[in-house]
């Protein structure tokens, strides 16, 4: 033995990005146990794409460790004796629980399975573990979870510990002592984890280690616990968000190695300011207290907090002014006092400026908020960046503002200032680059020839007054990336010099204007732009870029003729609002990573393209009530990803690092009603051609997807019969084939379709018997009705022994007649408008994706009225 | 503010990520806690998600316009596990197609709570104890079928009460006793009771005890 031999597994979404070895040490093969265990254990996986290519040959030291895995992980790792890093994290482990096999390996020092997909209650033999000290188990949104943490009283090894978002919300109050009783442990991640317990004292502080403690985002609903403050060693605390309430102790101020305290977010910590501020506060570097009950006034003691370099107090009720000492905090980057109740702006004498290494007042000030804006902002020499957008400050813009010539960026969109912005607001801000006024009741009135001191490359001025005509002094600004001047009240037509600036736009949001005249075709702007002339007046054909853009919204205008050709060279994301005619043929050309294409309910006419079938990440195709004719092709049986059967929900949730999320909600007509699917939608393979006029045979090919669910041609005029192959479409739920002319006998395969729930052929011209077995057996007459040539049960015309197809008579059941009717009314659910969501393209495409979320978002806050704020933090671009 | 909107995202990503049992709805823990007898081989229950408001959405599953679940469809679907009393909470359940897969373990009695069912389709499963007298409450059922079990006992006397009843078949089981000829019993076909070796053939009301050979 002495053998050791560790593995270095680094899993990584893509197959390409990074390498690692398995490193075997004081060997050059590894052994021959080794090397069948390994075997095993890939078998046992599921993957695809061939990332464990080199998991051959006889030397298992130089196979490569990485892959994007999913499937079961196989206890033949359990033979790996002397494994002792073992990292499955980002893995795609979809509904499979953590195997508790991995209690077994003895010699694991590292342990990683975060965000890999494990579900289900985390295996106590876990604490097996004894040389473990690096477990990571934190998931993002499979349910992981844990009854109880008494097992971990075995992993007196341990030092790192990360378990956020994990279940823990039945975990009892022992937690505390038992992590207590570990005593290496130096971080600890608890974030999000539902826990409830926390106790209040705690007899023998024993984390002597610790240096990180991470507890936020719980639900404690407790005081602040009292022996926190005896963890000497804590460099970094965070339990914001946690409903905590009661005081902050004094003595947190005295921990020597504190550099970061968060306390934000609980709202019913209370402190007195004076007190509080007063304290040691050593070594403080991050100090947020936002969003509590802190009262008082600012102590003079703040400027001995040198090491500051974030300071936040906003929304406390904090009261006087601020002392003339904070001058001292050279380091201070980020100060917030906003939302709180302080009188007067900043001290008109800043002390203690000399000791700043460049003398001058807050040298490193970047964030600013305090409220309202005072007019002492215009001594505040240095200032490089005022950041006041998003908050809810009125009045007037001060003249000083333009006497900050280091100025880069100016922020005050999104509030409620009013007055007139003139030349001298500007005066000497030739290094401004960023000016982000939107969303005031400002109106700028400069004179026709202004020319600005300086050059932006970030220009937002939406909803601002700058009309009536096109703002002539845009001219000047040859170095501008980002332009909205939406909603800002321009008329008449966009001036030709435009047309030269815009082949460097980024975005071009000139949208809710009252533009005129006809775009220049094609037209110029940067690759990967958003182009928004949504809500002007502008005629003419559509014209588009020669390059790749994002988003093209140029619905609510005037224009005419049909989409180009061209469209489909220039490879869009494109969205496109209320536009009708024809879906053009390079849907399924370039939009190949399409998960969902959603046109229900507008005026689409021609022919399906046939190329349609290239998409193949596509799962949802719903096309319902439009104008479309011609035969369904049957290219639509190649539709690659419902042929395959979606075993694996994987969530769609977007902006996760943006701190927004959006959970993605697709409305489909399934069973005969609309049904919202959120969280399962990557479940949903659905064919929705209803509502159209089709013609031709039923399309046999589609008998091919075998992963279909939802298979909808009700209300064409689709002929011929319906297929034996039917019945291959073991997981069709819902299958409405209604009010068409389809004829022929109803397949006797068809009894076999046991997931089947919804059938509806009535109004057609089926003839011959039900099936009368199976899942046949399950549906009533309304399933059958308005077909004069069948006969058996449901219905109630026998059948004639011997003349299967002889055409009896069915008795007319009203009643069934009223189950068409669901028909009107799903028509009303769908959006006017189609949607094309592009869920493949933007996983991998950063831009794309960037754009969509943005559009999304803006749909979101147009629809929902989410705060200004919202649509504050999605419009600033840099 | 900013801050707000963070503060109401933080509610929304902890509503859904560890909150998994918020819904009220009992039909969604009835299934839940069928969910949790099951052993699901093939990924077939992939997208019953407690988290979800009511279960019209999970596949095999199917709701009325008021999101009350009126048919459960796992026929053919490798599942084995057992049934308990909870699946009696499904009020409104019309098809309870359970069929072909690897259920064992008694019938519940429970089932007998299912007012409106019209079809029960347990065969080709690994049922055993009796068949529920409970059953007999079941007036909307049109189709029993029962076959391929291993079902013991006789057939319960008070299923002759299920007017509405089309289809029974309770063959290939290890019933004992003899055979109502009440009701509905009058039209069931001979093949509805074969391959029962202790099964005495039609009751001889007076002549023969019902359970005779039990």
């Amino acid at each position: 033995m002495g053998r050791f031999f560790a593995i270095g597994l680094v899993l990584v979404i893509l197959c390409l990005l990074s390498i690692e070895k398995f490193a075997c040490y004081g060997e050059t093969h590894c052994l021959e146990s080794d090397r069948k265990a390994l075997i095993d254990f890939k078998n046992g996986l599921h993957d695809p794409e061939d990332c464990l290519f080199s998991w051959k040959g006889n030397d298992c030291c130089q196979w490569v460790g990485f892959w994007n895995l999913s499937g079961i992980v196989d206890c033949a790792l359990l033979r790996l004796k002397s494994l002792r890093h073992l990292d499955l994290s980002l893995n795609t482990f979809e509904g499979n629980p953590i195997p508790e096999c991995l209690g077994s390996l003895q010699a694991l020092k590292y342990l990683n399975l975060s965000k890999a997909g494990f579900t289900g209650p985390i295996p106590p033999n876990l604490g097996n573990l004894s040389s473990l000290q690096y477990l990571d188990v934190s998931s993002d949104f499979s349910p992981l979870k844990a009854d109880s943490l008494q097992w971990m009283a075995g992993l007196s090894s341990l030092r790192y510990l990360v378990m956020n978002g994990v279940d823990l919300s039945m975990v009892g109050s022992d937690w505390v002592p038992i992590l207590n009783g570990l005593p290496f442990l130096t971080e600890l991640h608890l974030s999000l984890c539902g826990l409830t317990n926390l106790i209040p004292s705690l007899q023998f502080v024993n984390f002597t280690s610790l240096a990180i403690m991470d507890l936020s985002l719980n639900g404690f609903n407790s005081k602040f616990p009292d022996w926190i403050v005896n963890i000497s060693s804590l460099v970094s605390l965070d339990m914001s968000s946690s409903s905590l309430r009661g005081r902050i102790p004094i003595g947190i101020s005295e921990l020597p190695n504190l550099q970061h305290l968060n306390l934000a977010m609980n709202g019913n910590l209370t402190a007195s300011c004076r007190q509080l501020l007063s304290g040691s506060w050593r070594s403080i570097e991050v100090l947020d207290l936002s969003m509590n009950s802190v009262h008082g006034i600012l102590p003079s003691s703040i400027g001995n907090m040198t090491s500051l370099v974030d300071f936040d107090l906003f929304s406390n009720n904090v009261t006087g002014g601020i002392p003339s000492l904070i001058g001292f905090l050279c380091k201070l980057k980020s100060l917030n006092m906003e939302s709180n109740v302080l009188t007067g702006g900043l001290p008109e004498f800043l002390e203690g400026t000399e000791n700043c290494f460049s003398r001058s007042p807050f040298p490193s000030l970047m964030y600013l908020r305090l409220g309202p804006i005072p007019a002492s902002l215009g001594r505040l020499s240095s200032l490089m960046d005022m950041g006041l957008g998003g908050n809810e400050l009125n009045g007037s813009f001060p003249n000083s503002i333009g006497e900050l010539s280091e100025l880069v960026s100016l922020d005050v969109s999104f509030n409620q200032l009013t007055g007139i912005v003139s030349e001298t607001h500007f005066s000497n801000l030739s290094n401004l680059k960023f000016l982000f006024m939107s969303s005031n009741s400002l109106i700028l009135n400069i004179s026709s020839v202004w020319v600005p001191p300086f050059q932006v490359h970030n220009l937002q001025m939406g909803s601002y007054q700058l009309g009536p005509s096109f703002p002539d002094w845009l001219e000047t600004q040859k170095e501008i990336n980002f332009l909205d001047i939406s909603n800002a009240s321009i008329s008449g037509p966009i001036p030709d010099w435009f047309w030269d600036l815009s082949s460097n736009l980024s975005l071009l949001n000139v949208s809710f204007n009252q533009l005129q005249g006809q775009l220049p075709n094609p037209l110029p702007v940067a690759s990967f732009a958003d182009i928004d002339f949504n809500s002007n007046l502008l005629k003419g054909p559509i014209s588009l870029p020669l390059v790749e853009i994002e988003l093209l919204d140029l619905s609510a205008n005037q224009f005419s003729g049909p989409i180009p050709l061209s469209i489909g060279d220039v490879q869009p994301y494109s969205v496109f609002l209320s536009l009708s005619g024809n879906i053009p043929p390079w849907i399924g050309e370039s939009l190949i990573a399409l998960r969902v294409l959603r046109l229900r309910s507008n005026g689409f006419s021609g022919r399906l393209p046939p190329q349609l079938s290239n998409i193949s990440s596509l799962q949802v195709l719903d096309l319902a009530n439009n104008k479309l004719v011609g035969d369904i092709p049957a290219s639509l049986g190649d539709l690659q990803a419902m042929m395959q059967v979606q075993k694996v929900n994987k969530y769609l949730l977007y902006g996760k690092y943006r701190g927004l999320y959006y959970e993605e909600n697709v409305a489909i007509s399934i069973k005969g009603k609309a049904r919202e699917f959120t969280k399962t939608l990557s479940l949903v393979t659905c064919i929705d051609l209803s509502g159209n006029n089709f013609l031709g045979e039923f399309p046999e090919a589609i008998t091919n997807l075998l992963g279909f669910v939802v298979l909808n041609l009700s209300r064409n005029h689709i002929s011929g019969h319906i297929p034996e192959e039917i019945a291959n479409l073991h997981e069709l739920e819902s299958l409405d084939v209604s009010n068409n002319q389809l004829s022929g006998s109803i397949p006797y395969s068809m009894t076999s379709m046991t997931s089947l729930a919804y059938l509806n052929l009535s109004n057609n011209n089926f003839s011959g018997i039900i099936p009368d077995l199976g899942q046949m057996t399950t549906f009533d007459g309304s399933s059958y009705s308005g077909n004069p040539g069948l006969c058996g049960l449901p219905l109630l015309t026998s059948c004639l022994s011997g003349a299967l197809d002889t055409r009896g008579t069915v008795e007319d059941d009203s009643e069934n007649l009223l189950k068409d009717k669901w028909f009107y009314s799903s028509v009303g659910w769908g959006f006017a408008t189609g949607i094309l969501v592009p869920l493949g393209i933007l996983a991998i495409r950063k831009p794309w994706s960037d754009a969509y979320f943005g559009f999304v978002d803006n749909l979101i806050n147009r629809q929902m009225g989410v705060s200004r704020a919202t649509s504050y933090r999605n419009r600033r671009r840099r | 503010m900013a801050l707000h909107f963070l503060l109401s995202s933080v509610f929304i990503f902890f509503a859904i990520s560890v909150s998994p049992t918020l819904s009220s709805n009992s039909e969604v823990n009835a299934l839940h806690a069928l969910r949790a007898r099951l052993t699901d081989h093939t990924n077939v229950l992939q997208s019953w998600d407690p988290t979800l408001v009511n279960p019209c959405t999970w596949f095999h599953v199917t709701c009325d316009s008021n999101n009350r679940v009126i048919r459960l469809d796992l026929g053919n679907s490798n599942i084995s596990g057992t049934l308990g009393p909870e699946l009696g909470g499904l009020q409104h359940l019309q098809y309870l197609e359970l069929y072909m897969n690897k259920f064992e373990g008694k019938i519940p009695k429970e089932l007998g709570n299912l007012k409106n069912l019209v079809s029960m389709d347990l065969y080709d499963n690994n049922f055993e104890g009796e068949i529920p007298k409970s059953f007999a409450t079941l007036k909307s059922l049109k189709f029993l079928r029962l076959n391929n079990n291993r079902l013991t006992g006789s057939i319960p006397r008070e299923l002759s009460a299920l007017s509405n009843l089309k289809i029974l078949d309770v063959s290939n089981n290890d019933l004992c006793g003899t055979v109502p000829i009440d009701g509905p019993f009058g039209s069931f076909p001979i093949e509805s009771f074969e391959n029962n070796s202790r099964l005495n053939g039609p009751e001889l009301q007076g002549l023969v005890s019902y359970d005779f050979g039990c």
